[in-house]
């Protein structure tokens, strides 16, 4: 051969175009329906791939770290009901006493969490320990409910609303509003509660973990 | 490359043995590629997807366990990649063998066009006819043959007159025909590429259900309660819930569909979806639920399907004594058991569906075929994209979920559910209105109480029953309500005279319970 280098172009060239194989080959099949779904432990339609996508707050890496996997990790809350994931938290435990019926049993708000579309603001263990001891008994009797209750529905918005968006003044099921500044490692609520994670999904609502407990303007 | 000097060759001397089997690859890959791209366009399967059905067809069972064994859900694309790769393989020797001998390789390549074109005319996902569906092999088989007749011949070395030493090849003419080549290669993978569609979802758009033999009775006046913001009596198609684990929804078109029905029976059955359609069919409203539904959740549904009742192809396949159980497949090799007492049960009415509310199956909810079992929670009866039914025992199969900590055995759970008012919802004093939904397949539906915070259990009004396979609805209003936040609280009691436990038990392992409770304001 005189010229090895115009047999290699031909090669080259040859060879690139044979990738197309694979276009002719593998296109037919490649449909799907716009809604997939992820394989998992229980029979699930959410898909729980993407749900760490779009976290704020500089705690989102230690939470993931502390828990990786499993019903608790940011994938496995994205599968569940809010209240039900909040459930699996190790940073929630007290929380979910308070709206489950364990802090107060007139105080149930389990189901109706799970029932709608909302935003979460939820303090971390941590928070509720930085509540007087006298405060959280006296939620816990039959003449504190109607205040647990107002405590715990001014932690909640109607609708889901994404990091980017949650600045600003929200309306809450308490009927009092909240308001929301910052972004990124730096949002606050109300200007002293700060978000340590925020923006984790659950299969009905969007998830802000805070560092103390908000309390709804006296009215 | 040196040139040849002294001795004369002993054989014909050729051009490089790799650019012969280049040009034999690039023939084969072009042609199927044209093919391809033409089959695009007719509407009809491609050569390299009616060789990839028949070879899977052909595999022997070790071959194909194996496969499944290593590569999962995988063992599909494997097996089509390991057809693709020995097609590749055989292209090139041909090519090679053809700068000696071109019309051995012209040969070669004329047998593999008409391998391709006898699978074609025996693919039965093609929804065109026969002289329709062969087009793309023939012009795989034309283009081949041609693409490789031009680019061996450029490879001829050239021989001056008098001359012994034999001068290289038409380098000008073989570049041009690999040109050639690559172009089919971009035109027909192009078309392919960015033209195709489902194959799936092209039969389902052909299917016409007939006519039931056994039609539904008319839902009863009333059976859907006067509440605004109640569920619809019957859930859309478009809203029905959805969950499976499927990573993606398997196309499965109708044209090849074949539900095998085999293990402890007398006779195996092989049907086609046409067979299915030529069965006496039965339409029945039947409302499903999942396992993994919480108190108060989303997954159920009420739909009306249409299908043959399972109990009649079991009995035609004659079920050998000693059976306990079916285990079904799906189209992903997804499996399922069921007890089946439930599906030999005429009463009860199990179904292989075709039809959910009065059209095929979408693609997402098991087109073109699936189970549908009143009264067990899907997890044991409702499997989609449904193509294999084995009977068999319990004791010889573990199917995927109870694999993984759910019952075996999953009646669904007695339930009830308020869908008015909604979470947190205001609501005007003077006209609250409470309503949702209660279930009890299989036993029907005959009381629904509510109480309103910590008061005494309400009778409310039942809506209609259709049959004791379907929800029922339900409705109530708080008559001198006082403002204020309150709670309902709902629970319903079933034909059997069993009411609704008030314990509170997780999804897992057969079905969460509980009374199901919403807050809500009265303004």
């Amino acid at each position: 051969m005189r010229t090895t280098t115009k047999s290699k172009s031909l090669a080259i060239a040859a060879v690139a175009s044979l990738s197309l194989f694979t276009a002719a080959c593998g296109s037919s099949s490649d449909d799907s329906a716009s809604s997939d779904s992820e394989s998992s432990s229980t029979p699930s339609s959410e898909a729980a791939s993407d749900a760490g996508s779009d976290l704020v707050g500089p705690g989102c890496a230690d939470y993931a770290k502390a828990v990786p996997d499993g019903a608790g990790s940011v994938e496995g809350m994205a599968q569940d009901p809010v209240a039900t994931a909040a459930s699996n938290n190790p940073l929630l435990k007290t929380l979910v006493q308070a709206v489950s019926g364990k802090l107060n049993p007139d105080v149930n708000l389990v189901d109706t969490l799970n029932g709608g579309e909302f935003t979460v603001f939820a303090p971390v263990d941590d928070a509720f320990a930085k509540l007087p001891a006298d405060t959280v008994k006296t939620l816990g009797t039959p003449e504190g409910a109607k205040t647990l209750e107002s405590v715990l529905t001014y932690h909640v918005i109607p609708g889901q609303i994404a990091p980017d968006e949650i600045d600003g003044t929200h309306k809450t099921v308490n009927g009092a509003d909240l308001e929301v500044t910052g972004s990124g490692d730096d949002i606050k609520v109300n200007g002293n509660a700060a978000v340590i994670c925020g923006g984790v999904k659950t299969a009905n609502a969007t998830v802000y973990l805070i560092d103390s407990v908000l309390m709804p303007p006296a009215s | 490359m040196s040139e040849t000097t002294t001795a004369a060759p002993a054989t014909r001397a050729t051009a490089p043995w790799w650019t012969g089997a280049l040009s034999g690859l690039l023939a084969a890959v072009a042609g199927v590629a044209l093919g391809s791209g033409v089959a695009t366009l007719l509407g009809v399967p491609t050569p390299i997807e009616s060789v990839g059905n028949r070879v899977i067809d052909l595999v022997p069972r070790p071959l194909k366990e194996f496969a499944i064994e290593q590569f999962g859900t995988n063992d599909k694309p494997v097996l089509i990649g390991s057809v693709a790769a020995t097609l590749l393989v055989a292209a090139a020797v041909a090519g090679w063998l053809g700068l000696r001998r071109p019309r051995l390789a012209l040969g070669i390549t004329a047998l593999l066009g008409l391998a391709a074109l006898v699978t074609a005319a025996l693919d039965r996902t093609s929804t065109a006819n026969v002289v329709v569906t062969v087009i793309p092999s023939l012009v795989t088989l034309a283009v081949s043959l041609l693409l490789l007749v031009r680019l061996l011949k450029a490879l001829e070395l050239s021989r001056k007159v008098g001359d012994e030493t034999p001068a290289g090849f038409d380098r000008r003419a073989f570049l041009q025909a690999v040109l050639i080549a690559s172009a089919a290669m971009a035109i027909g993978g192009g078309v392919t590429r960015f033209l195709g569609s489902s194959a799936a979802k092209d039969s389902r758009a052909d299917v016409m259900l007939p006519q039931p033999a056994t039609p539904a009775p008319a839902v009863p006046a009333g059976a859907q309660a006067d509440v605004k913001g109640i569920s619809p009596y019957i859930t859309p198609n478009r809203d029905f819930y959805r969950i499976d684990t499927a990573l993606r929804v398997p196309q499965v078109p109708a044209d090849t569909f074949n539900l095998r029905i085999h293990g402890m029976v007398e006779k195996e059955l092989n049907l086609s979806f046409e067979d299915l359609l030529k069965e006496r069919l039965v339409e029945s409203r039947i409302t499903l639920t999942c396992v993994s539904n919480e108190v108060g959740g989303p997954y159920v549904g009420n739909a009306a399907w249409l299908g043959v009742p399972v109990a009649e192809l079991l009995a035609r396949a004659g079920v050998k004594d000693g059976a306990d159980a079916v285990k079904t497949t799906s189209a992903d090799d997804m499996t399922i058991g069921t007890p089946l007492e439930a599906l030999t049960d005429t009463e009860r009415g199990a179904l292989i569906a075709v039809g959910m509310n009065g059209e095929p199956l979408p693609l997402e909810h098991g087109f073109p075929v699936r189970m549908v079992v009143p009264g067990l929670y899907g997890y044991v009866s409702a499997t989609k994209w449904l193509v294999d039914i084995e009977v068999t025992k319990f004791s010889d199969f573990k199917a995927y979920w109870t694999t993984r900590g759910y019952d075996a055995e999953a009646p669904i759970k007695l339930s009830s559910r308020i869908d008015v008012p909604k979470a947190f919802e205001a609501l005007p004093r003077d006209n609250v209105r409470i309503g949702g939904v209660a279930w009890a397949q299989s036993v029907g539906i005959e009381r629904v109480e509510v109480k309103i915070d910590d008061g005494d259990w309400q009778d409310v009004d039942l809506a209609a029953q259709d049959n004791v396979n379907t929800w029922r609805q339900w409705s109530w209003t708080w008559e001198d309500a006082t403002e204020g936040t309150h709670q309902v609280t709902v629970r319903a009691t079933d034909a059997d005279g069993t009411t609704q436990t008030s314990d509170r038990v997780p999804i897992a392992p057969d079905g969460s319970t509980g009374w199901h409770n919403v807050r809500f304001r009265v303004e």
